[in-house]
């Protein structure tokens, strides 16, 4: 922490100053755009910063990895499309409350509770990088096993309505997953269709479940005569927002640790971390059916939530060189072309670079909420675009996005195939939401008890090595727990229905 | 609900589809997560049969049906189809312009006026010259290329 | 909606007047290349390969060199099966679709699964790094030494187990050569990439593994390393051994090495242009100096240099996977 406040003021100078608050004000931009992830982003810049002092380079990828994490909730508020997968749990709430002409207040919330986030996030790094550093290096593949089960126990919940058609959703998601070569065994799996030989990556199938049933659903309304809330920004709000967010300690609290520890967690990713949160937050609410239908709660969880992730998931990137999301790993790369080696001695001979590093991810929140906030006040001309020219925009930027993220023409066939697939299934009640969670959870889960189990085969047993370990046993048991409080969540809202006489 | 009995009928054929195909695969460990995952799917699409019988009448029969506009629909449906034709062939920015044109007059031709039309025939064109700028330009992303760009 | 439409003119002019800004600079050139190489790198963004691709290709730009930057493109899945199938099946001949190739990843696979490319499919244009595998064990391991490890698995068959960056690439190479030559059975655990392969070492989840020595010797606080899979022993690492000079027959194939290549079929003109250019554009200042900073060991190899070596490679490798069928 001494160290961190001599080096604070390096961040300070003009040149760096002005790349912070241009890269966060471009990656709010870049992670508002459907499909342009925040690991896209990074590593589209990674290479204007080889002719870079290595500081200032640093200070532009940290700022664009922290911008475009909270701008990818914009789109998901205003569209109902998340632009990246960490911001779906933004959507649940965000939309439906931009729906009822708060669409500024929804992105105050959401750009408040990202700063909150996103501050805890970087205190825990700052405070305790070598406890966690220890840490992060036990889960091993019996430990991500479970921490993917987990996520898995969240899915039903994500449904509004139906758990079995959430759980549905969630497995066809999983299913999804296993398309394509099976990366432990080279085995082809279901690849019925040549376009299917990748596989299904995550960003393609994102857009495609979200914006095509949007667009769908769009064009659905053009003929209809439909009362569309009056669009006019709103004024003095801000302050009522702030006060308002602010009291809402459980659920900053949540959100912030749940994203940090799920940061720290190498390999998981902070992708679900939103989620999960969420999952919390509402079976801590005294009234969990709120969620889903405007609750500004959820959008502060999740976004508290994506955003402190940002800060522990360096932790085992800086000092293991191990990254703890794509992101992470594309940011690995930027230090490494400036000579810097990640490793405990990153600290001691490269403490200037650092040190101002990290001060600038501190100051890039600010700035991000600062920007964000303003930005948030033209949102309603987002809300008053004509449906028309909103079909035709997200289209072309659903293309977009999924060609771009590997130059596949297959990818964006894929994606509008399962986008067709999710408007039918949504007339039926399902949800997007938990077969994107199934979709990035497969592979965690099924990877890791392969490789499990063939360690397990030369040393314990299957059965010990899943089910002893102090570790183990603490997940499971958050397994069982989130488990069983769905299901008594569920009875005692059957019961009260009941009780209501529906 | 007798929406329900049609998902879960479907849903039952398709894994039953899927686990048969399992025994296409030939590495016996590839098999076991995708066999659970279908089995599970299996259970859940029978609880959700179970549930739609045994429940009948229950609850509001979805939002009110209101006429789907089947034209528009698949209007807007052959377009992006269309659209995809043709990325590769004319580049992606050239594409992204006629569609957005095309649609927005096909899909909203009810009282066009020449003044309307051309103001989205500009939207279009700001809109592809905002993505080529901020991407090709300024960002080097690689898009199909084609006649143009 | 009205208002919509109308303030859209001001709007549509702003753009014009920028796109005619920017659409005017850059002008062409009469020869290849005209416009940007795009560069298919078949692994992740933030992997060693495409980390290295996007150093060795930022001076492309330059006049000397190709005067067209080259950008590279992410196409990741099965082990570089995905990119590679691309390329062959998809890619440009005009010499604007260029590949980064990885040795022996492409040609043992090109063995072992059937993929739509081998050497013949590729014309090589030049090698830019070369990066051995070590045989790494954990900081607190038992093992000081490859007999050490030998020992306990000689007592203890396929119980050590070991990771590396996946199927049939260099590690796992240099694992069934390893296997071979001691003729001790251990157990492979292919990982996704090295940067995991390495954690479950670092973490002690396995007991050894194969991984690069670029890695390993950034890492080597956290590790011990036993052996190079080479020759002779590198530059990086002068203390440790190669396996060679322990008595095992583990020799050089599984090193990996990265450079570019065109999909067979493009013109010769643009591949001597290219053979030409490539190796003088590894070899440049910057560039050499940016790759020393991030700890990658450079091998600039000509093209007749890269055909020899593929060829070399694919020989030996049909010996080594013999038993394992097409599938």
């Amino acid at each position: 922490m001494g160290e961190f406040l001599q080096y604070f003021p390096e961040a300070l100078t003009f040149v760096n100053l002005l790349t912070l608050v241009l890269g966060v004000i471009g990656g709010l931009i870049l992670g508002a755009t459907p499909g342009l992830s925040p690991t896209m982003a990074v590593a589209l810049l990674v290479p204007f910063t080889f002719h870079m002092e290595p500081a200032t380079g640093l200070i532009l990828l940290g700022a664009v990895y922290t911008a475009t994490v909270a701008g990818g909730a914009i789109s998901a508020i205003l569209i109902n499309i998340p632009g990246a997968p960490a911001n779906i749990a933004t959507l649940l709430d965000g939309h439906p409350m931009a729906k009822q002409g708060k669409s500024q207040t929804a992105l105050y919330f959401c750009f408040i509770s990202s700063l909150v986030g996103g501050l805890f996030g970087m205190l825990i790094m700052v405070l305790f990088t070598p406890p966690l550093a220890k840490i992060a290096l036990r889960f091993g593949p019996s430990e991500m096993f479970w921490i993917a089960i987990f996520g898995i126990s969240v899915m039903a919940g994500l449904s509004s309505g139906s758990i079995i058609k959430g759980l549905i959703g969630g497995m066809f998601g999983l299913l999804i997953s296993t398309i394509g070569y099976s990366p432990l065994l080279g085995t082809p799996r279901f690849v019925f269709l040549d376009v299917l030989t990748g596989g299904v990556a995550i960003v393609p199938a994102l857009i495609g479940l979200f914006a095509i049933p949007q667009v769908f659903s769009l064009v659905e309304t053009l003929g209809r005569r439909i009362e569309r809330p009056d669009f006019k920004p709103e004024k003095g709000v801000l302050l009522r927002t702030i006060v308002e967010n602010l009291k809402m300690v459980k659920t900053l609290g949540i959100g912030s640790i749940t994203g940090s520890i799920i940061g720290i967690i190498p390999g998981a990713g902070g992708q679900v971390a939103g989620l999960i949160a969420y999952d919390q937050v509402r079976k801590f609410s005294r009234k969990p059916e709120s969620f889903g239908k405007g609750n500004p709660q959820g959008v502060a969880a999740a976004e508290s939530a994506n955003n402190a992730m940002v800060g522990p998931s360096l932790i085992p990137l800086l000092t293991l060189s191990v990254p703890g999301s794509p992101t992470a790993a594309v940011l690995l790369g930027g230090l490494l072309i400036h000579g810097l080696f990640p490793g405990p001695d990153l600290f001691l001979n490269n403490a200037q670079v650092t040190y101002t590093f990290i001060a600038s991810l501190v100051l890039a929140q600010v700035a991000m909420c600062v920007f964000g906030i303003a930005m948030s006040r033209y949102s309603y001309m987002v809300m008053s675009v004509p449906n028309l020219f909103m079909i035709a925009a997200v289209t072309v930027l659903a293309v977009f996005g999924t060609y771009s993220v590997q130059n596949s023409f297959d990818d964006v066939i894929v994606m509008f195939a399962l986008g067709t697939l999710m408007y039918i299934g949504r007339k039926f009640g399902f949800s997007p939401a938990p077969v994107v969670l199934g979709i990035i959870l497969g592979p965690i889960a099924e990877d890791n008890y392969l490789k499990g189990k063939l360690i397990a085969e030369t040393d314990v047993g299957v059965f010990s090595y899943f089910f002893t370990g102090a570790m183990n046993i603490i997940i499971i048991l958050l397994c069982a727990a989130s488990i069983g409080y769905s299901i008594y969540g569920e009875i005692k809202a059957y019961r009260k229905a009941k009780e209501g006489g529906i | 609900m007798r929406k329900d009995i049609v998902v879960s009928s479907v849903l039952l054929a398709g894994v039953i589809a899927l686990y048969l195909s399992l025994s296409l695969m030939d590495d016996p460990r590839a098999v076991i997560f995708p066999r659970v995952i279908i089995l599970v799917m299996g259970v859940l699409s029978l609880l959700l049969l179970a549930q739609s019988v045994l429940v009948r009448g229950k609850g509001a029969e979805g939002e009110a049906g209101g006429g789907f506009p089947f034209g528009r629909f698949s209007g807007c449906f052959v377009l992006i189809l269309a659209y995809f034709f043709f990325m590769e062939r004319l580049g992606f920015y050239v594409s992204a312009f006629l569609f957005f044109v095309v649609v927005t007059l096909v899909l909203g031709s009810r009282g066009l006026t020449i003044r309307k039309g051309a103001g989205r025939v500009a939207a279009g064109a700001a809109f592809t010259a905002v993505l080529y700028v901020l991407f090709n330009r300024l960002l080097a992303v690689q898009t199909p290329k084609g006649i143009l760009f | 909606m009205k208002r919509n439409e109308s303030v859209l003119g001001v709007v549509v002019t702003l753009a014009v007047a920028m796109l005619v800004l920017f659409g005017t600079c850059g002008g062409a050139l009469a020869e290849y290349p005209e416009s940007p190489v795009s560069l298919v790198v078949a692994y992740s963004p933030g992997g060693a390969t495409d980390f290295q691709a996007r150093i060795v290709t930022m001076m492309a730009a330059k006049e000397e060199y190709l005067g067209q930057p080259i950008v590279i493109i992410n196409k990741p899945g099965a082990g570089g099966q995905v990119g590679w199938n691309w390329c062959v099946q998809k890619g440009t001949r005009d010499g604007y679709t260029m590949l980064a190739y990885n040795v022996p990843h492409f040609i043992a696979q090109s063995i072992v699964f059937r993929t739509k490319y081998n050497i013949r499919k590729f014309e090589p244009v030049a090698n830019w790094g070369a990066d051995p595998a070590v045989l790494i064990v954990p900081k607190d391991s038992p093992f000081n030494s490859v007999a050490d490890l030998l020992a306990y698995a000689r007592k203890n068959p396929g119980k050590v187990t070991m990771t590396g960056a996946g199927l049939y690439v260099g590690h796992h190479i240099a694992f069934l050569q390893f296997a071979k030559a001691t003729g001790v059975k251990l157990t492979y655990i292919p990982e996704k990439g090295g940067v995991p392969a390495m954690q479950s070492v670092v973490a002690g989840k396995v007991k050894a593994g194969f991984n690069n020595l670029s890695d390993a010797y950034r890492n080597r606080e956290r590790l011990k390393i036993l052996a190079v899979a080479d020759l002779q022993r590198h530059a990086f690492l002068p203390d440790v051994k190669t396996f060679k000079e322990m008595g095992i027959a583990v020799d050089d194939s599984s090193v990996n090495f990265r450079g570019v290549a065109f999909p067979a079929g493009v013109p010769q003109e643009v591949i001597a242009k290219a053979a030409d250019v490539f190796p003088r554009m590894f070899k440049d200042k910057k560039t050499l100096k940016k790759m020393k900073a991030s700890g990658s060991p450079v091998r600039v190899m000509s093209r007749e240099q890269v055909k020899a070596m593929w060829q070399e490679r694919e020989q030996y490798l049909k010996g080594l996977l013999k038993g394992l069928r097409k599938r």
